[in-house]
Parts: C-alpha cells; sequence; structure tokens
C-alpha cells in the first residue's frame, strides 16, 4: 500500500511566520527600493509546505512578516523558483 | 616605502579571471623551446645543462651565478619561460578524466553528435544561451543534459549504437556498445561483426572464446581526441563548455608545457657533487624518456603490445606528474618514493593557496613573550629595545619633524632612537646608515626625504596572539620602548588575547603607512574594542589581583588616614594622568581620627576632582547579593551615585569581565572609551599597591580544617556513605523502584550519584561556613577573582565523585574498576568517590581514581580544538563577505541579499546595552535623575509625566527609531508613571492635574503640582522634573542612533566569530537531561557541529509535541500510544505455530489487559490491518482470519519457491515485529510535566524522527509541534520554520553552556543557510552552492577539483568576494573599501591600439599561407 506524501499545511504553526504575496504592483518598487535583480534577492522554493495553499507561481515574491525578538516583527522577501 | 594602495596608481586592473584550457597550439605559442632531449647536464664535466633538455637555461634559471639564456637577466629578475614536450602518444589529463568520461556519455561514440533529439537540442541550447545563467545553473543544465544523454541507446543523427561509459581501471576507458544478446533483443549488426571478428583470433587462441562474451570497446586516448576533434562548435555548450576557452580536444594532452626552472629549482649542493632535482624536472626527463622509447618502437616496428605497455606508463607517468597521488595504480607500476606533482603543490594548509595566496609571511614583524606590566595603560605595550631598533617606520621629513629626523639620523642603527636607512628625495636606493657620514648625512637632510626610523614611543603597533579566534585577538596598542626582552602589557587586556604568562608568545606588527596607522587605530585600538561584538560585554576589564584588591578596599571595616589614603590615591597618578590634581573628598569619620573609608578611594578613582565632568551612576547587585538593595546584609549591592561609592563591595560583577554592570563599561558607555580605559589603568596601578602593602598570600593554614569542620565532613560522609549503601541494598532485593524510562542499574547510579554530588556541596556548605573572613581562597571565591566554593571544598573537605563522561569510573578490571575491591562493588569508593580532600590526601585508589579523570579532560581539551578549529574555519570561510551595505541590507560580494536589515533592525550587537536591547532603560532614567538634579524646579505630577510623555510621542524626535524601540520605551515609561500613580495614591498626595481639566490646557504641564498640606518629603521621592525627563528621552533617543550599525560592518566575519569562539571554550561531550533523565540530548561542540553543517541523520532527533489537551495524563497516555512505535510482539501474549491435519496456520493471542493498561488503541481489526499492510509479509486479508477479539490465525501464503513448514517459520520469525500502532521511525515517546502556576501541564517529547506524522496525530497539537531536526522541519514546515529552527536549537545550546551570544549572529548564520531556499550547511556542498568564485572555493577545500572544474566550463571569476581580493592582493570591497569615489576624467587616457603589422594586406602572400602541422594525430 503506497500512501501519498503530500505535505501538511500548517499555515499557524508556531514557527511559520505569515508568507503572502506581494502583489504585482509592489514588485517592482521592492526590487527598486533595494536596487537588485529578483535573483539577487532571497529564495524560496515553489514546493515549499509553507506556500502551497497559496496558489505561488515561481517568479511571485512572497512577502514574509516574522516575529523577531530584535524588531518586534522584521519583513522578509523570498523570489519564488522552481526547484 | 610601503606605499599605500591606490586604485589609481595602478595602470591595469585586474577585472576578472578567465579559466580555460590550453591547447597544444597555445602552448607552443607560449613556450620558447622544444625539449626533446632526456639528458639533465652534458656528461662532459662542464656541468652545463644539456641544451634542448629540461633544465636548458632558455627557461630561466635557478642559480645565482648563471643568467638566463633567454632574456639574459639574473634570477630575480627573470621571470621564466617555457617549454614544451611533444607527445608522441595523446593521453588523458588526470584532472580532466571524469568530464572526458561525461563528455563521451553526451556525445555518440560513431559521429561525435550530441545524443539529444534536435527538440530537446535546441530547448537546452536556448537555455545556455542565457547572459544571466549563473555558473551553478551552467553546470545544472549539464547534469541534466548528461542523465538525458546516458538513456540514450542509438545515435539519433548517425542511429550507431552507443552503450554506457564507464571508467575502467586506471585512465582507462570503456565504452559497452555490445550488449549481450537478450531473449527479447536480436543482436545488432555491429554486434555481430565485432563476434565474427573475434572468433578468427580464437580459432588461434582457444583460451580466448569464454571472453569473448564479456568483449567491449576500449576508447583509448587516441581514439577519444578523434571522436573529440569531431564534436561541432555548435554542441560545445551542451557538453558544459565554451568553445572560446577551451575545445573539448584541449582535455586530452599531446603536448605538455615545462615550467620554467624558477618554479623547479635545481639545489645545487655544495658538500657531494651533483645537483637535487626537483620532482617535476625528474617526471618531465621520464616522459621525455617514455617518448623516446615509443619512439624508437614505432621506427624499429615493435609489437603492438610493446608499445601499448609504453603508452600505458606514458598516461601513468603524465597523470602523476600533474597529480601524485592518483588512486588506483597497479602494485607493479606504482612509484617507489612519494613524489610532489602539481596538485600537491595547490591543495592543503601549506599548500600554494593555503600558505602562500590566503595567508602570506610578513616582514616588519616581530614576536617573543610576554609578560605582565600593571604600570602601563590599558592601551600600551611595551616593546623591548632591541626589538625596536630593528622594527623600522618609513617617515617622510617635513618641516614638523625635521629636527627630530636630524637627530635619530645622527644616532644611527645602534643607538635607540635612531634610524636605519634614509632615501633621499628623487633617489632610487637607500643609504644604509651604519656606514655613512651621519653629521653629514643629517645636515643635509631635505623635506620630502625618508628616514626608517626605529619604532618609537607612540607608534600604533598590531599586537596579537594566536589562535586568533575573534577580532579581538588582533589589537593596536601604542608603543613604549623599554629595556629587557619581553613584551609587556596591562594584565586587563589578557581576555581578549586569551593569553596568560606561563611562557606564551605573542606577535607584534608595526604598520607602514599613515592611513595604515589611522585605520588601524580607529578600527583595532584596544579601547575601540572593551566590548565585544559577540554580546555587547567588556572584554576589557580588571581581573584577578585587581578585583581581590578593590573588593578588599571596599570592605565595610577598611578605614585609612589621612597619610595612608593620600598614599594609596597618589599611587593610581601615571603616565597621562600624572598631573592631575586630586581633590581629597572630606572623610567619613571625623573625631575621635580623621577617617576615610576604601569606598571613597572609588570615588577618587572615578573622579578625581570637581572639575572632572565625569558622574558616574549605578545600582546593581553583586555576587551575593541577598535581599533589601542596599541593606544587603553581605553589602553586596553596589550604588554609586555621582561618582561616589555610597555602599557595596566591589566584586566580580562590577569590575570583572562579562558583565555589563561593570563600572568601566557604563564609564565607556556614558564618557566614552577613554574615561573607560583611564579609570581602569588607574585602578590596575592602585590596586597591585594597595595588596602589596596590606600583604595578600595563601599557605597551608588557608586549607587546613578545624576539628569542627573534620567532624562535619565525616559525619556527611559516613551519612551519604549509609544512604547509598541503602539504595545498593534495595538494588539488591530487587526492590529499587525504577524511574520512568530507566533502567533499574541506571536508576541506581542516577540516585546513587546525586547522594554524593549532595555530600561534595554540603562539604562545600559547611567549608564556606567554618572559614573565617580573611581566609584567602574564601575571599578569591567569594570575590570572583579566581576559584570556586568546589575547589575550596576540594583543598579542605572532600575532592569528591570522579566521573568519566557524567558516568561513575567504568570497569577496568573484570566487574570491578579496581582489583581492590569485591566484584561487583556498587560501593561509593570501589567506583571513584574521592572522600579525602587535597589536604588530608588521597588514597592510592582514590588517587588512581583522580588520574583517570584528570585524563579524561585532558583528551577532551586535545580533541576539542581540533575540531572547533576547523569549524571556525567553516564559518569563517562561508560568513566572510557577508557586509551591512549603506542601504542597511546584508548582502554577499556577488550582491545577494541575506537580510533586508541587519538583525532585524539594523543595530549593532557591540552597542547593545540591555540583553539584545540598545538602551537599559531604568539604569539611563536613574543616571539621569542623579546627574540633572534640578533642585529649582518642581516635581511633576503623574498625570503631566503622562501628557509630557504623549505630547514627546507625537513630535518627531523618534523619527529614525524602530518600533520595538518606541514600545519599549513608552512602555517603561508608562509602568513608571504607574508606579508614582500608586504612591501618590498611597500616600494621599493629590494630583491636580488628574482629571480631563488640565489635561486640555497647555499651561498645565508648566504648574507646579505641589500642595501645601502634603509633607514636602513625599515629592523627593520618586521625584521627577520635566527636565529630567526631557533628557530622558533624549538621552535614550541618543543611544539608539549610535547602536545603529556602520554601513561597510564585516557583519559576516563578526558572526562567524562569535560563534565560533564560544565554541572552543565549551567541553566537548555533554549531555543533558531533557525533563527526563532517560532522554538526553547531544549539547556541545557536536550539537552546534550537526545544526550548521544541517545533517540529514543527527543523533538525538526529538519532537516536542504539545497536546490538545494539556492537563490530563490520561490523555497523554493515550496519544503516547498512538505516536510511539509499537511491536506486535509487545501486545500478542503468544504467537505459536499450530499444525493440524488439514493445514497449519500461526495462532497469535493478544494480550488484552497489557493494551488496556498501556491504552492502546489496538485490536484484532487495527491488527489485520496493519499485518496486511506490512511490507516484507506479503499477506492478504484472506490469509488472515480473526477468531475472537484477541485471537488471529494466519495462514501461510502460497509461495511456489519454498514449502509451507519454511514459510510458516519465516512468518514466525517477522510477525513479531510487525509495528501494530505508531510511527515506524520512532523509538519512544515521554510524557513531559511540566509544573507551572496552573497546575501540572503535559506534553510529549517523541525520540526519533518523522514530525509530519507527529503532527498528523490525533490529539496533537500540530501548531506547536517541533523538532530539533532542521532538515526534517525544512521538508514539512519550510523553509522559514527551519530557519527559525536553526536560530532556537544554537540559540539552546549556547544558553546550556552558559554562553551568551547576541541573537543578530545566530539569525545571520541561519538566514545565510536558508537565503537559497532550501537548508544549506556550512560545508563543502553547501558552500559551493552558496558562492560562484572558483578561487574562493579553491582555498576552501577540494582545490585541484575545483580548479579543473573550473577550467572545464571556463568559468570566470569576478574577483569580488574577500578571500578572491586576498589572493589576488586587491582592497576587498568590505568596510573602508567597500565605497568608490566616482570622478570624471577630462580626457580618457586610453591609448589608442595600434594596428598589427600582419593585417596589413601588404605584407600578405598570394593565397598561400603558412599552416602549422597540426600535432600529430594517427
Amino acid at each position: 500500500m503506497v500512501v501519498k506524501k503530500n505535505p501538511i499545511l500548517v499555515p499557524d504553526h508556531i514557527y511559520v511566520p505569515k508568507h503572502e504575496i506581494l502583489p504585482k504592483d509592489q514588485t517592482q518598487g521592492i526590487l527598486a527600493k533595494f536596487n537588485c535583480q529578483p535573483t539577487e534577492l532571497p529564495l524560496i522554493l515553489v514546493s515549499d509546505p509553507a506556500i502551497i495553499g497559496l496558489d505561488v507561481k515561481p517568479g511571485d515574491l512572497i512577502k514574509i512578516t516574522r516575529k523577531s525578538s530584535t524588531a518586534g516583527t522584521s519583513i522578509y522577501y523570498r523570489y519564488v523558483v522552481e526547484d | 616605502m610601503k606605499e599605500q594602495f591606490r586604485d589609481t596608481d595602478v595602470a591595469k586592473k585586474i577585472g576578472h579571471l578567465q579559466f580555460g584550457l590550453f591547447s597544444a597550439e597555445q602552448m607552443r605559442q607560449q613556450a620558447h623551446i622544444h625539449v626533446v632531449s632526456k639528458a639533465l647536464y652534458s656528461q662532459d664535466n662542464s656541468r652545463k645543462p644539456v641544451p634542448y633538455g629540461v633544465l636548458d637555461h632558455r627557461m630561466g634559471t635557478s642559480q645565482k651565478d648563471a643568467n638566463c639564456e633567454m632574456c639574459g637577466k639574473a634570477l630575480a629578475d627573470c621571470i621564466g619561460h617555457y617549454g614544451y614536450i611533444d607527445l608522441e602518444l595523446p593521453v588523458f589529463h588526470v584532472g580532466y578524466f571524469k568530464s572526458i568520461i561525461a563528455i563521451l556519455q553526451n556525445i555518440c561514440k560513431t559521429c561525435s553528435r550530441v545524443l539529444l533529439r534536435v527538440v530537446d537540442r535546441q530547448v537546452f541550447l536556448d537555455l545556455l544561451k542565457r547572459p544571466t545563467l549563473s555558473a551553478q545553473a551552467r553546470k545544472a543544465i549539464a547534469k541534466k543534459i548528461n542523465e538525458k544523454c546516458r538513456k540514450v541507446s542509438s545515435c539519433h543523427h548517425c542511429s550507431a549504437p552507443n552503450g554506457p561509459v564507464k571508467k575502467c581501471g586506471l585512465l582507462k576507458v570503456l565504452h559497452e556498445k555490445f550488449k549481450p544478446p537478450t531473449s527479447r533483443q536480436q543482436p545488432s549488426n555491429e554486434t555481430l561483426a565485432f563476434k565474427q571478428s573475434l572468433e578468427e583470433v580464437a580459432e588461434q587462441n582457444k583460451e580466448l572464446l569464454p571472453h569473448i562474451g564479456k568483449a567491449q570497446e576500449n576508447l583509448n586516448a587516441l581514439r577519444v581526441l578523434n571522436l573529440f576533434k569531431n564534436i561541432p562548435d555548435e554542441d560545445i555548450p551542451l557538453v558544459g563548455m565554451s568553445a572560446e576557452n577551451g575545445r573539448p580536444e584541449s582535455l586530452i594532452l599531446t603536448r605538455i608545457l615545462v615550467p620554467p626552472l624558477c618554479v623547479r629549482p635545481s639545489v645545487v649542493s655544495e658538500t657531494q657533487a651533483g645537483t637535487t632535482e626537483d620532482d617535476v624536472t625528474m617526471k618531465l626527463t621520464e616522459i621525455i624518456f617514455l617518448n623516446d622509447v615509443i619512439q624508437k618502437h614505432r621506427t624499429q616496428g615493435a609489437k603492438v603490445q610493446m608499445i601499448m605497455e609504453s603508452w600505458d606508463f606514458l598516461q601513468l607517468q603524465c597523470a602523476l606528474y600533474i597529480n601524485s597521488e592518483v588512486s588506483g595504480i597497479p602494485l607493479a607500476m606504482a612509484p617507489k618514493k612519494p613524489t610532489r606533482g602539481f596538485v600537491q603543490r595547490l591543495k592543503g594548509k601549506t599548500g600554494r593557496f593555503r600558505g602562500n595566496l590566503s595567508g602570506k609571511r610578513v616582514d616588519y614583524s616581530s614576536r617573543t613573550v610576554i609578560s605582565p606590566d600593571p604600570n602601563v595603560q590599558i592601551d600600551q605595550v611595551v616593546v623591548p629595545v632591541h626589538v625596536a631598533m630593528i622594527l623600522s617606520y618609513p617617515e617622510r621629513v617635513t618641516h614638523a619633524n625635521i629636527r627630530l629626523m636630524r637627530k635619530l639620523v645622527e644616532s644611527g642603527p645602534e643607538r635607540h632612537p635612531g634610524a636605519n636607512f634614509i632615501q633621499q628625495r628623487g633617489q632610487v636606493f637607500k643609504k644604509f646608515l651604519k656606514y655613512a657620514d651621519r653629521p653629514k648625512v643629517a645636515k643635509e637632510l631635505k623635506y620630502g626625504d625618508l628616514v626608517e626610523r626605529h619604532l618609537i614611543d607612540g607608534d600604533v603597533v598590531l599586537f596579537n596572539r594566536q589562535p586568533s579566534l575573534h577580532k579581538l585577538s588582533i589589537m593596536a596598542h601604542f608603543a613604549k620602548v623599554m629595556p629587557n626582552r619581553t613584551f609587556r602589557f596591562n594584565e586587563c587586556v589578557c581576555t581578549p588575547y586569551n593569553a596568560d604568562f606561563d611562557g606564551d608568545e605573542m606577535n607584534l606588527h608595526l604598520p607602514q603607512t599613515e592611513e595604515a596607522k589611522a585605520e588601524a587605530l580607529t578600527l583595532m585600538g584596544t579601547k575601540s574594542n572593551l566590548v565585544t561584538p559577540r554580546n555587547g560585554e567588556p572584554l576589557i576589564a580588571a581581573i584577578q589581583d585587581f578585583i581581590t584588591a578593590s573588593y578588599l578596599l571596599t570592605q565595610k571595616d577598611v578605614f585609612f588616614d589621612r597619610t595612608k589614603f593620600c598614599q594609596i590615591v597618589a599611587s593610581m597618578l601615571h603616565g597621562r594622568d600624572g598631573g592631575v590634581k586630586i581633590d581629597l573628598p572630606p572623610p567619613a569619620i571625623w573625631k575621635p581620627v580623621r577617617l576615610w573609608t576604601g569606598k571613597q578611594i572609588i570615588g577618587c578613582l572615578l573622579r578625581p576632582n570637581k572639575t572632572s565632568p565625569i558622574l558616574m551612576n549605578l545600582r546593581a547587585k553583586g555576587k551575593q547579593y541577598t535581599t533589601g538593595e542596599d541593606l544587603c546584609s553581605n553589602d553586596s549591592y553596589v550604588v554609586v551615585f555621582n561618582s561616589q561609592l555610597m555602599c557595596g563591595a566591589l566584586d566580580k560583577s562590577s569590575l570583572g569581565s562579562g558583565s555589563k554592570t561593570n563600572i568601566f563599561y557604563i564609564l565607556l558607555r556614558d564618557y566614552g572609551e577613554q574615561t573607560a580605559a583611564n579609570c581602569m589603568s588607574r585602578l590596575a596601578r592602585l590596586c597591585p599597591y594597595f595588596l602589596s602593602n596590606r600583604g595578600f598570600s595563601i599557605g597551608i593554614g588557608d586549607v587546613t580544617p578545624g576539628p569542627r569542620l573534620v567532624r562535619e565532613k565525616e559525619r556527611l560522609v559516613r551519612e551519604g556513605y549509609e544512604k547509598c549503601r541503602e539504595y545498593i541494598r534495595s538494588f539488591q532485593e530487587g526492590k529499587l523502584q525504577s524511574q520512568p524510562g530507566c533502567s533499574v542499574e541506571e536508576t541506581l547510579e542516577s540516585v546513587v550519584l546525586r547522594e554524593l554530588s549532595v555530600i561534595r556541596e554540603s562539604a562545600g556548605k559547611s567549608c564556606k561556613k567554618e572559614l573565617h573572613r580573611t581566609n584567602s581562597p574564601l575571599i578569591m571565591a567569594l570575590c570572583g577573582s579566581k576559584g570556586s566554593f568546589i575547589n575550596i571544598s576540594q583543598m579542605i573537605a572532600c575532592v569528591g565523585q570522579q566521573a568519566i563522561s557524567g558516568k561513575r569510573i567504568p570497569d577496568g578490571f573484570e566487574d570491578r574498576a579496581l582489583p581492590h575491591f569485591p566484584r561487583k562493588s556498587k560501593e561509593p569508593a570501589a567506583k571513584g568517590f574521592v572522600k579525602n580532600s587535597f589536604y588530608s590526601g588521597l588514597t592510592p585508589t582514590e588517587f588512581f581514581f583522580h588520574t583517570v579523570g584528570g585524563r579524561e579532560g585532558l583528551v577532551d581539551t586535545a580533541v576539542k580544538t581540533a575540531e572547533t578549529g576547523y569549524m571556525q574555519r567553516r564559518l569563517v570561510k562561508s560568513l566572510e563577505d557577508l557586509c551591512s551595505q549603506y542601504d542597511l541590507t546584508v548582502r554577499n560580494s556577488e550582491g545577494f541579499i541575506v537580510q533586508f536589515k541587519y538583525g532585524g533592525d539594523g543595530l549593532d550587537p557591540a552597542a547593545m546595552e540591555g540583553k539584545d536591547k540598545p538602551v537599559e532603560f531604568p539604569r539611563v532614567l536613574q543616571h539621569i535623575k542623579a546627574m540633572y538634579l534640578c533642585g529649582t524646579e518642581s516635581p511633576l505630577s503623574p498625570s503631566q509625566v503622562r501628557f509630557l510623555s504623549d505630547k514627546a510621542f507625537q513630535s518627531n524626535i523618534f523619527l529614525y527609531c524602530n518600533n520595538e524601540f518606541k514600545r519599549g520605551i513608552r512602555s517603561f515609561l508608562d509602568k513608571a508613571v504607574d508606579d508614582m500613580e500608586s504612591f501618590w495614591l498611597r500616600h494621599g498626595i493629590p494630583d491636580p492635574f488628574k482629571e480631563g481639566a488640565a489635561r486640555s490646557g497647555e499651561i498645565a504641564e508648566l504648574l507646579n503640582p505641589m500642595d501645601d498640606a502634603v509633607p514636602r518629603v513625599l515629592y523627593q521621592i520618586q521625584r521627577f522634573t520635566r527636565t529630567q525627563m526631557e533628557k530622558f528621552l533624549t538621552t535614550c533617543v541618543d543611544k539608539f542612533m549610535r547602536a545603529r550599525i556602520e554601513p561597510g560592518t564585516a557583519v559576516g566575519a563578526v558572526g562567524a566569530q562569535s560563534i565560533g569562539e564560544p565554541g572552543t571554550q565549551m567541553t566537548l561531550k555533554t549531555f543533558h537531561f531533557a525533563g527526563v533523565a532517560s532522554m538526553n540530548i547531544t549539547l556541545g561542540v557536536p550539537r552546534i557541529k550537526e545544526i550548521i553543517n544541517a545533517s540529514k541523520v543527527i543523533s538525538t532527533p526529538i519532537i516536542t509535541a504539545h497536546l490538545e489537551t494539556d492537563n490530563d495524563p490520561e490523555f497523554a497516555r493515550i496519544v503516547k500510544g498512538r505516536i510511539e512505535k509499537t511491536l506486535l510482539g509487545e501486545v500478542s501474549r503468544y504467537i505459536e505455530e499450530v499444525y493440524e491435519p488439514d493445514g497449519c496456520f500461526i495462532k497469535i493471542r493478544l494480550d488484552r489487559n497489557r493494551v488496556k493498561l498501556l491504552k492502546l488503541e489496538v485490536d484484532v481489526n487495527t491488527i489485520l490491518y496493519s499485518l496486511c499492510a506490512a511490507p516484507k509479509l506479503k499477506l492478504k486479508p484472506k490469509n488472515i482470519s480473526i477468531r475472537s477479539s484477541s485471537v488471529l490465525f494466519v495462514y501461510p501464503p502460497d509461495n511456489p519457491k519454498s514449502t509451507v513448514y519454511y514459510v510458516l517459520q519465516h512468518l514466525k520469525c517477522l510477525l513479531p515485529n510487525v509495528v501494530v500502532k505508531g510511527i515506524d521511525s520512532v523509538s519512544r515517546a515521554i510524557i513531559h510535566i511540566d509544573e507551572g502556576k496552573r497546575g501540572e501541564r503535559y506534553k510529549l517529547l517523541v525520540e526519533g524522527m518523522n514530525l509530519q506524522k507527529v503532527i498528523a496525530t490525533r490529539g496533537v497539537k500540530g501548531t506547536a509541534t517541533t523538532s530539533n531536526h532542521t532538515t526534517e522541519v525544512e521538508k514539512s514546515l519550510g523553509i522559514e520554520a527551519a530557519r527559525q529552527t536553526i536560530i532556537n536549537e544554537i540559540v539552546y545550546t549556547m544558553v546550556n553552556h552558559g554562553m551568551s551570544i547576541d541573537s543578530r549572529h545566530v539569525m545571520l548564520l541561519a538566514d545565510l543557510m536558508c537565503f537559497k531556499g532550501e537548508v544549506l550547511g556550512i560545508t563543502r556542498f553547501g558552500l559551493a552552492k552558496m558562492k560562484e568564485s572558483v578561487l574562493m572555493l579553491a582555498s576552501f577545500e577540494k582545490t585541484a577539483d575545483h580548479l579543473f572544474d573550473a577550467a572545464f566550463h571556463g568559468q570566470r571569476d569576478a574577483v569580488c568576494g574577500v578571500s578572491e581580493c586576498i589572493i589576488m592582493g586587491i582592497p576587498m570591497s568590505i568596510g573602508t573599501g567597500m565605497f568608490k569615489l566616482l570622478h570624471r576624467h577630462k580626457s580618457p587616457a586610453v591609448a589608442r591600439q595600434k594596428k598589427l603589422l600582419f593585417d596589413n594586406p601588404d605584407f600578405h602572400l598570394h593565397e598561400h599561407s603558412y599552416r602549422h602541422p597540426l600535432p600529430n594525430s594517427s
């Protein structure tokens, strides 16, 4: 018997911060702000369990709102790539 | 003179490095002569190298007396010239052998086309054409192509058969073209033809016959060369190469370069005749010799076999020439003695990359033994005159220093403040002053001359002690030249260097330019590095005697009369402080005699006179603090009010390193580094003076126990032993209750160990009680200067239990540790308990046990240094190029963003005054209140404070502060106001502005809230005025602004050091019990290693599962049953085979009682299901029948290969091990009880893997369930959760060892490991995915592999990272090298390119151009 292994969705897990797709109209602003190519941003795999429910395609930008011990909350961006 | 590096000074700049292959033709162009002669020297005794031999002087020179015959220059000037050797037959290049096989797998072995369909081909070609493609992506595509091609069995282009290509023996390639005929497939025509050709041979030699089936095609170098030559240019990208940087045929050697002589110098021996030649030279002669042999064979028509043999040998020699550590050489051919090939020259710690390019030996350096000197300042180092006269600094003569320079020149090189050389302006050569007419030279000294003067007082020098584990291991001091032969410095600076004076040596470097001096002073100066960037704690602080002395000085009973007081105070005046005016404070006691206290001396030290602006404030608990703040019965609550020590004895927590309540730290933060350093220097002068007058020593009397203590100890030991015996007795009788998750033996061990450690502890306590307060070891332990209570108790009372890896001494003999004890004895004494003290003396057995314990410590440290050293190297290599940028992001040298704001808030860990926080508000408030007394102002009422703070938050003073900081200051103020309000309420002080009436008016804040009816003294408590409020807010904001990280900081390197350096202080093997005694977690260096390596297998994976109902033990047990792996054998009463006339089966009877007790959710139906699901059994539901609620019959399934009996036996064997409940990979789960305020809370600690399944288990609160296994968390929760796990685990491990590290460092490491979307370990594999640079990877590990790989792919190195820049000698783009100045030149100074002479058509011949014959390919 083969059990198909699907990653479980744990969006509200204490270790998983909020992931959301950045609207397309804001991506350019972010890239301009940091003056970089999208591939120079930190990456996230499209198969990452934290974003499977979000209908993400490679090329999207994910905005992550982390809880931070130093800054309260901090914003992090990741660029979606194929694995 | 060493010139400061200036970009503009150099005519050309290295933009990038291009790796590639050298074709045979390029080699010929590079070379100057064709080397053909195998002899080295001519035989006519003239000692001349043979012309056209490998030592021909036309390739440069290696001797001082012979010049190069090509350029005519001498040894030092000739750069050397290449030669070349033409090989008779082509051979494989060892470095590229793997790549050659990969190419052969990609191409058709008949027509040389890539084995891809036209469609795929185009797709891949398009992919590869993208200009932004990184080298890694390119390699990944090449790998994909290779995978595709390997599956192809017949060429799409010429339909020739292609099989797998394999390495076969040493540097031989096998092409399995001819598949053995299978039942389905007819052998192809080629195969048949090949067979036919062999059969002919077999007729002659019958022995060959059985081997014909195995015959395959051998691709020798010649064939491969021809195949490669035929690869069309457009296919070259598909095999992973680039046409412009070397075609595939260059991978095969047809010609080899002979390096210049200076690369392989021949050493002429003076004692005996002849020379010693380099390995490379010898290998080259061998190659030429073999070449000659093959040529001879070919011309004479020798047997093919002989040629092949020589060819193989030539192949081997060419391989050894490049890499002498080729594996798999047949024994007969293996070289007798190991040689050094080119690869060996490059790789390893002492190889070219790590030994000569990344780190170099330097001039202007010195090394000698160190010794302490409390009389020098913190920022000084005493340099012996002898050293000072050798180290020189090139100083330019200016009008400001010409008189000094004259004097120096005149005194010459042999008197100390002198000079060694002089270089007159405009002249190239230096004049040695020893033999010059010095008075004349001095007189003629002009501006612009360069004097290489001796090192003198006040020069900036770099001082360093190895191992340089963090940036504080090399700091800049001011030199102080003095007689004698050691480097001396203030003991306070021992901590950052980790130096002691038991014979340590240190290095000293003298920077050679003004820029270097200035930069060293501001960035590396001792004063700028009083705090460690690891966590912002002070590292340079008082140690040992300084602490003892201060402690003794500040005792309550220390009084001095005027003479004594003045004497002590005067002792601290020295050096820079020499002329400081001291105001004698009013005496503490006036009558009968005027007496001053020791605490007043500290006051003088902090603030010598009334004009000094230093007002320091501190309230902190000391080491022995009890209760009641300043009423502490041990006088261990330090209160410093405006630089007056009001109460408290100073000890380690207020003077020593590693504490933020250090008085020097407070001075540093509030009044700057110079003040702190001055104060520390004063203390360092004062303490030895005081101590040497008072006297402080230790003798045998200090460790002699009194009769009462002896009796007390005897009693303790006796009672402890009795208890242990009781435990042992109950163990032997089998009555000992085992602890959860432990066996009875383990339980006994743990209770006995606990009992024994109680003995020592209570012995220590009674020591502390019994010893007189003047006892020296006790004083040292109390004030924290050296030693602990354990040490005292070991000396006086009882040494205690000796342990090996946390257990009692194991058995070294049969059933016992030593033959002095009865077998299997569990007695304390038999297992390593030492009841004697060092004073009373150890018995022989005790002594042995003690050495056993001691050896473990020694082994541990020896192993640890190697382990942590490597860890540190890896950390630094991977983090070295991370740097905070001007837009506050952290990026690596290639521009990839790792963090968007350093540490989330962009603050510098070194500037944190609180724990990971930039400002410690209560302290600042105290300080402000004390500093600005504002006696004329009226106190604010609580509502006024609230109003003012509201107003401040609406204004823009917090404009550049982040929200977390604002929230912090807000909540602090709110709390202060609440306290104040409740105080006012308690004492009935009316707050006139409380109600909204006054709130509206601006005037309210200016009004005086004081009521005449209230006693005025009440207003003095918790008094807070308007000015104080303003000052407080601005000070906080100011501190925050100063805490921001400077752009250009090498945050990566600092972080790597901050994590690596504490690693060296950790004990190697420590386990820690996670709540339950039986479940231990790996900690210490091994755990840190696991985390940063991102290991797939870790030694103790533990999942912490929170429960949906966490206050019910029953529920916890049920969930535990669901998770823990339960085998069929564990729940069945018996499993037996039953034979009956009509069949046989296995009967399983469940132990229902047990199932019920364990709360397992198992019954016959679930067992049937799990039996059918079990992989190896192959049982079908029809094979199993359920007979009752506890009985199952399993019938053996039909098996054609075996008899029923064996199947049954097999089943019987396997059935008990079938998992009937729980998760396979979980070995056990333990219920953990947290005793909190709200009663007992239960959670599960699951030992094992598979987080995903645990989360999905019913009853488990999935959202709060975590694992300590990083890669598993990544797999089931994603990269962000993995990052959080890395942070938590590192912090947890560090905290467990009592190390504090600023969380920003850990965050940076975690972000680096996760920024590529997957968790990358800090290993060579992870590093290769993080970095592009070839040089960087080559200087790390696997040097040769990376270089060959880069050449094969035609990679390009942009030379932007730290390692690459060091190797190339270019300033790196970090810190002060980060920014460039943009400057527009008026005219671009680019030389016009001249036309090449032969491009002119006039010089061309008609239709006839000379062509060089290609290398022999037949």
